[in-house]
């Protein structure tokens, strides 16, 4: 025994170059495993801290009736209940303010913001309750007994009422966010009384949002509880549509469910597979090219089990040196890393809050990752030590690799350096394929991931509020405001607010460089559902032939052809509830266009079904909008494209413009883009730390062969320089054979990679992840990983052709001599 | 007749102090051109060093090689490649010939790094004559001992070079062979007008030659 454990540490000693690459590569399978553990740990805790502050709420069931909530309180599985009502919006200039009746029915739940700090409920008529933002946003300092005058309208669509309150308790807010957002974008509350409630809603038209816990949290799964919450809302006639399931919560606070249990699996499977096929191909490429050697060994008396332990002991002392420092680095990559994001996010986070010091060490983590590195080190040694233990004592002297499969070579009649490269190749064709697979699966993997992570777009995310340009100015109208008719679309559209006068004017800012319009148009339908109930309207847009891809892209149901829903009246619907409100492909709906105060009936067919947002449920092609030939102008939005140079000035004078008009709103670019950019961030970056180690264990692997290959042949160098290889032959030699590794390892990467990229983005796709909706084809990682690939080669080669330098050509020859 | 290899006050040392060994000492030599000079001596007495040194394989520690009336000292390492696949055939004791490579393209190889058109008549007679015209596509494992020294030999003279250094190209052949080997080196020397610089232990081959040189402790001593 000790014999073989001498004879590994002093080979490992000889061969000092491979087992500096082993350990790294020992070393960075730790740290990813370590680093992907530790995330996930800090994550989870960070999501548990958040969800825990966020409250403790299983669901929320919306929309439920006075007899509903009832029947909530005396169902055997509820534990807590708590009913939230919108009683009325505040009608503050544009103050995006709220009123809501608030009430505690069973205790038991708790939240993160909203609390009381100061004072006591609303509970008379007059009294008020709410966060200090509130009171300041109305210009009314937040003491308690300071009195107060609300307009607001009940239940968002009664007459206008204006009141005086007594403020009676402040309760807790978030912090403002870090970054500019629009006031608009902003949602202020507060709560009032029952009575007051009660005084102005009538019994039946009550409508409560109720929070509510159900019994078992400590004994069931997440599953489990879901299905509780599903059968409780049954119970009780909620609709599967007004269930809201505190996903965050229930993850974080009960067991994981199986669901979460086999992705967590699956990324580590992931990782120890690719790590091991790593691990693997450097042993490969060790016994075949330590054959003569075992050959001696073995001529002189050692058996297989001893050639066996002999690549076990060296496989093993270096995992015991190597994974301690990858343990290290996988702790302290996202224990420094981590908070940092977190705190990106935070500033940009409207919800987030301070957060306690985040706890990612992990002592199951750890265990597992040295189980996991040490048993994936035993598994990709176990074909090569039966290689080794086969080698036979006689072959193994005279071994020379591919010996028994070649005799011949057809060969050139002329030979030149790339020739040469070629054929070293070729005869070490197996070593060269296990590299380029291994090199080009790293790749692969990055590849995919970079696809995905490509689309997570910010722009994207932005454009869903910004269709084009820079900023979108658009109406703030209503569709079916009984009281205030003047607030409806039809209405609006006649005061010709968007005219060609005002248009022009915005084209006079000095900056702006264009405006296009969008219209839409009020309809209504005799057809029978929700949508058109009690003489309910909804909006009809176009949409031109050129976006015909991206409809097709989110297409639930149904088919688009344009030029057929040109002389049909094929319309498009944009929701996802289409079953629901029973509109599928082929239904023919009868409506009545309102068209300022003139109406007119149509028939619309539906052709397809492809929610990817936008305000307008129905979109018309174009042609058959314009063919509608509307009295009115019926714009509703302004897209507005500028000077990227003037950017501040043009948003001073479009938000000037915007705060004149009580119906106008802005978006504009900047700040979509921040909002997506926080979502974004939070998943990208750590995924590309995850990427970056990929890329660097896929490259030890390829310095490993080169260098591996280089050893091998340094007699064969030598001798090659001996009958006249200059210098810079030899380099253009190794060049070309890096070159070769390196286009092989490419085209694995952008074919085979792009599509499984492609597939990885249509999975996330198919289940909303990050609301990905569009591929973006990752150009600056391709052109990224190209670069990297060929620098890197460039850069082995070079560092093995010093090393050559260094010795004297006879000492090169003699080498192996 | 003209000098083509030239050594002046050649030093090659290795170690120092106690342990100094002195490969070559101090020696001064003249070989002519076409000259077939065998260079014999014990076991480590520095005959494959000065053979070394006179192809420019190893650096010496001090004095000079001169290649066909130029100092190679002041060659650069691109000059110094240039010169060995023009001027200088090496035979090496073991063979050392590229396994990748078939017995056509390892004879062929310093024409072809030369980036010269390959004499392939030229080749073809030298094959002949070493009777490995039938060898042609074989790869280097699949071949004999003598085999293979009889490629390495073709190898060095197929860029029709000045001068063929061969260390102990009879080392690894039983005798018959050798002698094959030998007689076929000094035909290729007369019919290229080359100068031949073999090492051996072998007496006879040592008989054979112009002239031989005998080395002790670095230093010529006859």
């Amino acid at each position: 025994m000790t014999t073989i454990k001498n004879l590994a540490i002093s080979r490992l000693r000889f061969n000092k170059s491979r087992t500096i690459l082993t350990a790294i590569a020992i070393m960075l399978t730790t740290t990813l495993l370590m680093g992907v553990g530790t995330s996930a740990e800090g994550i989870l805790n960070i999501n548990r801290q958040q969800a825990l502050f966020n409250g403790n709420t299983h669901a929320m069931f919306k929309s439920l009736t006075q007899e509903q909530v009832k029947k909530l309180q005396n169902h055997k599985d509820v534990e807590s209940i708590e009913i939230n009502e919108l009683f009325a919006t505040v009608e503050y200039g544009k103050m995006n303010g709220f009123l809501v009746f608030h009430d505690v029915v069973k205790e038991g739940i708790y939240h993160g913001v909203g609390n009381l700090i100061e004072g006591h409920e609303a509970q008379k008529m007059d009294e008020i309750c709410g966060p200090k933002s509130f009171f300041e946003r109305i210009g009314v300092e937040p003491v308690i007994g300071n009195k107060i005058h609300i307009s607001f309208r009940p239940g968002g669509k009664g007459r206008i009422e204006t009141r005086e309150f007594t403020i009676c308790g402040i309760l807790s807010e978030n912090d403002v966010p870090g970054f500019d957002v629009s006031d608009t974008r902003i949602a202020y509350g507060a709560s009032v009384s029952e009575a007051l409630a009660n005084a102005y809603i009538p019994d039946k038209e009550r409508s409560y949002n109720t929070n509510i816990r159900v019994v078992g949290e400590n004994r069931l799964n997440c599953d489990e509880i879901e299905k509780v919450i599903n059968e409780t809302a049954a119970d009780v006639g909620c609709d599967k549509v007004n269930i809201i399931l505190n996903r965050e919560y229930l993850i974080m606070q009960t067991e994981m469910g199986t669901e979460t249990k086999a992705v967590v699996a699956g990324i580590s499977l992931i990782i120890i597979l690719f790590s091991g096929l790593v691990i693997y191909s450097i042993y490969y490429v060790s016994v075949i090219t330590d054959v003569q050697e075992i050959g001696k060994l073995k001529a002189l008396g050692a058996s297989d089990r001893q050639i066996k332990r002999l690549f076990l002991t060296e496989g093993f002392r270096i995992s015991f040196f190597a994974v301690p420092f990858g343990l290290v680095f996988g702790y302290l990559i996202p224990y420094f890393a981590l908070p940092v994001i977190f705190k990106e996010a935070m500033k940009v986070n409207t919800v987030a809050d301070e957060v306690d010091r985040l706890h990612m060490f992990s002592a199951p983590v750890l265990a597992l990752v040295v189980a996991a590195v040490f048993v994936t080190v035993y598994l990709s040694l176990i074909r090569p030590m039966k290689m080794a233990a086969k080698v036979s004592p006689v072959e193994a002297i005279r071994y020379q690799e591919s010996s028994r499969r070649r005799k011949m070579r057809k060969g050139n009649k002329n030979v030149n350096v790339f020739r040469l490269s070629a054929a070293n190749l070729v005869q070490n064709r197996r070593r060269t394929l296990v590299t380029m697979l291994t090199m080009g699966f790293s790749c692969v993997l990055f590849m995919s991931l970079a696809g995905t992570m490509n689309s997570m777009s910010t722009l994207d995310m932005a454009r869903r509020n910004i269709k084009e340009g820079d900023f979108r100015l658009t109406l703030d109208y209503a569709c079916n405001d009984k009281e205030y008719p003047e607030n409806n679309l039809d209405q609006l559209s006649m005061r010709n607010l968007f005219s060609d006068a005002f248009v022009e004017s915005i084209l006079q800012i000095d900056g702006v460089q264009g405006v296009e319009r969008e219209g839409g148009v009020l309809i209504g339908s005799d057809f029978s559902n929700e949508l058109f109930e009690d003489g309910g309207r909804i909006s009809l847009s176009w949409f031109e032939r050129e976006d015909v891809k991206e409809y097709e892209d989110g297409m639930k149901a149904g088919k688009i052809d344009y030029d057929s829903m040109v002389s049909g009246n094929g319309v498009i619907l944009t929701t996802v509830f289409y079953e629901m409100y029973g509109m599928l492909p082929g239904t023919v709906i009868p409506v009545t266009v309102y068209d300022g105060d003139r109406q007119f009936t149509m028939d619309v067919r539906i052709d397809a079904v492809s929610p990817v947002g936008g305000d307008h449920l129905l979109l018309l092609p174009r042609e058959v909008y314009e063919r509608l030939n509307l009295q009115y102008d019926s714009t509703v939005d302004l897209y507005i494209s500028i000077d990227q140079n003037k950017y501040e000035e043009v948003k001073d004078a479009l938000t000037e413009i915007a705060d004149a008009e009580a119906y106008f709103r802005l978006y504009s670019m900047d700040e979509e883009m921040a909002m997506g950019r926080m979502s974004v961030s939070l998943i990208k970056y750590p995924m590309y730390l995850v990427l970056a180690l990929v890329a660097v264990i896929g490259f030890m692997n390829l310095v490993n062969t080169m260098i591996t290959s280089v050893i091998t042949r340094k007699r064969e160098l030598g001798v090659l320089q001996a009958v006249g290889l200059s210098e810079s032959q030899l380099t253009k030699m190794l060049v070309g054979e890096g070159a070769i590794f390196t286009a092989g390892t490419l085209a694995a990467s952008v074919t085979i990679g792009n599509l499984f990229g492609y597939l990885v983005f249509l999975k996330a796709k198919s289940t909303g992840f990050m609301s990905i909706s569009r591929y973006h084809y990752p150009v600056v990682e391709t052109i990224g990983l190209t670069v990297a690939l060929i620098l890197g080669q460039i850069a082995i080669t070079y560092f093995i052709r010093h090393r050559i330098r260094k010795e004297s050509l006879i000492d090169t020859i003699r080498c192996s001599e | 007749m003209k000098t083509i290899l030239e050594t002046k006050e050649l030093c090659k040392y290795y170690g120092s102090d106690e342990n100094l060994v002195k490969a070559v000492d101090h020696v001064n030599l003249k070989i002519m051109q076409g000259e077939f000079v065998s260079i014999v001596g014990k076991s480590g007495s520095g005959k494959s060093t000065l053979l070394h040194l006179l192809g420019g394989l190893d650096n010496p520690t001090s004095g000079e090689v001169w290649v066909d009336g130029k100092n190679i000292a002041d060659f650069s390492k691109e000059q110094l490649a240039v010169t060995r696949r023009r001027q200088i055939g090496f035979v090496f004791q073991a063979f050392n010939l590229v396994s990748s490579l078939n017995v056509w393209e390892n004879v062929v190889l310093p024409v072809g790094l030369d980036g010269k058109k390959v004499d392939e008549g030229f080749v073809k007679d030298i094959l002949r004559t070493l009777g490995l015209e039938k060898k042609e596509k074989n790869l280097p494992n699949t071949l004999s001992g003598g085999q293979q020294q009889r490629t390495a030999i073709a190898r060095a003279i197929a860029a029709k070079p000045s001068i063929v250094l061969a260390d102990e190209p009879t080392g690894n052949l039983d005798t018959g062979t050798g002698d094959e080997v030998i007689a076929l080196l000094k035909l290729s020397a007369k019919k290229y007008g080359q100068t031949l610089v073999v090492i051996t232990h072998n007496e006879d081959i040592a008989q054979m030659a112009d002239r031989t040189i005998v080395i002790e402790d670095g230093k010529i001593v006859m």
